[in-house]
């Protein structure tokens, strides 16, 4: 007979059940103590192998004219000893790095918010426009540094999608893990691998590198301890930064080995190309960032354009076990421009692409993608659905949005 | 659990059977994938032990790392079974020398549930450090428990697993 149980726990003969399922298993034979010593000194001795050059480490500390209320403190010093063994704060700090370039050659960076034992570490590609003509490179920010990043914390509105203060926000989901966010200083939508770019129209060289940048981040992070191996790690990105998320998925992944790398991405639809992503457009994309195939991708990248939009099967037979999670917006108005922007190299449209044709195109996409078995897919009424939903704005497909990301990256 | 000074391989030796026991249950019965998770999970506590050594709970730290390895290598099972069409029952991971109903049950829980009924009940983690092996607050662990209990309790009673899981 079983005993009742008391309060809100198993009775005495419910975890006696339990237990004896666990006592009498043939458990496989322990590696000795010394045996795992050694394997974990071989991982020390790899890790602080790849401990990279001098780094200036500027810390900015959260203030009162920032929109999370407090003074902002600014300290520079080299990060070659200090960045292994990082402070833990609960603010940003920014690292600049000469390895990290913006697009008119400026030396760049990225920030950091770690917590206390967070659980969940979140690599953020940022937004912003891309630069293929004079009018799309004028919008498009040319460089980015600590001051830049000083202003953007101290702002309330015009906020970039998934910015800093939106991620580390008290109603966003990531409000508890640890975050790292990149910015897009190199209008490539982080796919460029090509210095001294050019374009037609505009006089300076372009330095399409956003590729480069987010392998030097990784390096970076190599080297910091807090980098927890318990941590399940995220990748994300809005806008352009998802289509960088998308791209350089296959290189964070690998840069943490055995552990869960989920990738969630907003406002990013790569089509195949046709009406809407056009032939030539794919093809100025390979030809002016220098877009070569991430490592360990099948082939097909290198036969032409057409297979970027095959990336989401790409990515779904490269990474079966992972979670990745795409909100696609047929009615957005923004990201249907990057497909009707006049782009070098391609002839005008006779006729301004259709919302309708766009969203049809969406539609398919989604339905498509959503037979892929690593991905969960999620139809918005709106765009930037995403920052929506980690602000805390109700949205017609808010809901929907958090239970993808509970799926998908919790 | 505080381990204060102890080196790793005390603590090693003390641990890791509960360690693969645990995971064992959070597997479903799956204990050579436990195993493999728990030794992972071990060299990466040696890797950083300097530092886990003063956590709080090295335990629920270890347990937290092991699940996700779990997590990991089970998904990519199950896929490569879909793929090559197989029945993903179980039968070929499940451990030998167990009640088979009891182990059924347990596999019919929610991973999460399984979980956190294997860290409450058999690594004897308090409900704070489950919530901490578990990466949630104490309260949504604390809910997780409560609804692992009554569908196992459920289970274990009537046979059967509840649908609305």
């Amino acid at each position: 007979m079983t005993s009742e149980p008391t309060g809100s726990d198993l009775a005495d003969e419910e975890r006696e059940r339990l237990l004896g399922l666990v006592e009498n298993l043939q458990i496989p034979t322990a590696p000795a103590a010394t045996e795992v010593r050694r394997r974990a000194d071989s991982r020390r001795r790899t890790r602080h192998a790849v401990v990279g050059s001098a780094a200036v480490v500027v810390l900015i500390v959260l203030g009162a004219i920032s929109p999370l209320g407090s003074d902002i403190e600014i300290m520079t010093g080299p990060s070659t000893e200090s960045a292994s063994q990082p402070e833990v704060r609960s603010g940003w700090v920014w690292h600049d790095s000469e390895q990290i370039v913006s697009r008119d050659g400026s030396p760049s960076g990225y920030a950091t918010r770690v917590l206390p034992d967070a659980a969940q570490v979140v690599i953020v590609l940022g937004d912003a426009a891309t630069c293929l003509s004079p009018q799309t490179c004028a919008e498009s920010p040319e460089r980015f540094g600590a001051d830049e990043f000083s202003r953007l914390m101290s702002r309330s509105t015009d906020l970039p999608a998934l910015a800093p203060t939106t991620l580390a926000g008290p109603d966003s989901q990531f409000a508890d893990a640890d975050i790292v966010w990149i910015p897009l200083v190199t209008g490539d939508m982080h796919l460029g691998s090509t210095s001294d770019a050019t374009v037609a129209g505009v006089d300076e060289p372009q330095q399409f590198v956003g590729r480069r940048n987010v392998s030097a981040v990784l390096d970076d992070l190599e080297q910091f301890d807090w980098l927890d191996p318990s941590q399940r790690v995220l990748l994300m990105g809005s806008g352009a930064g998802g289509i960088g998320a998308i791209a350089n998925y296959t290189s964070v992944a690998e840069r943490f080995g055995d552990r869960d790398v989920a990738l969630l991405v907003d406002d990013a639809p790569l089509f195949p190309t046709g009406d809407v992503f056009r032939r030539c457009q794919a093809s100025a994309w390979i030809s002016t960032f220098g877009l070569t195939r991430p490592e360990r991708w099948p082939g097909d990248l290198a036969k032409g354009p057409d297979a970027i939009g095959e990336v989401y099967s790409y990515l779904s037979r490269l990474h079966p076990e992972a979670s990745m999670g795409l909100i696609v917006s047929p009615d957005d108005a923004a990201t249907r421009r990057v497909y009707t922007t006049e782009i070098r190299g391609c002839a005008p449209r006779a006729g301004e692409l259709a919302p309708t044709t766009y969203a049809v195109a969406a539609e398919d996409l989604a339905a498509r993608v959503s037979q892929l078995p690593s991905w969960t897919v999620v139809l918005s009424d709106t765009g930037d659905a995403l920052d929506d939903a980690l602000r805390g704005a109700p949205g017609p497909t808010t809901a929907e949005i958090d239970r993808l990301i509970d799926a998908v990256a919790r | 659990m505080v381990i204060g000074d102890r080196d790793f391989e005390t603590w090693y030796r003390d641990e890791r059977t509960r360690l693969v026991r645990t995971l064992t249950v959070a597997c479903g019965g799956d204990v050579d994938l436990a195993a493999d998770a728990a030794d992972e999970a071990m060299v990466r506590a040696c890797e950083r032990w300097s530092r886990v050594r003063h956590m709080d709970s090295p335990a629920a730290w270890t347990y937290r790392t092991a699940l996700n390895v779990v997590r990991r290598r089970h998904r990519r099972r199950t896929i490569e079974e879909r793929l090559l069409r197989r029945v993903a029952a179980g039968a070929d991971h499940q451990a030998e020398d167990h009640s088979t109903e009891l182990w059924s049950v347990v596999a019919e829980l929610d991973h999460r549930d399984r979980a956190a009924i294997a860290l409450r009940y058999v690594a004897g983690l308090s409900e704070a450090q489950v919530a901490e092996a578990l990466g949630m607050s104490t309260g949504g662990a604390s809910s997780v428990l409560s609804r692992a209990r009554a569908q196992l309790r459920h289970a274990l009673t009537s046979g059967e697993v509840p649908v609305d899981q």
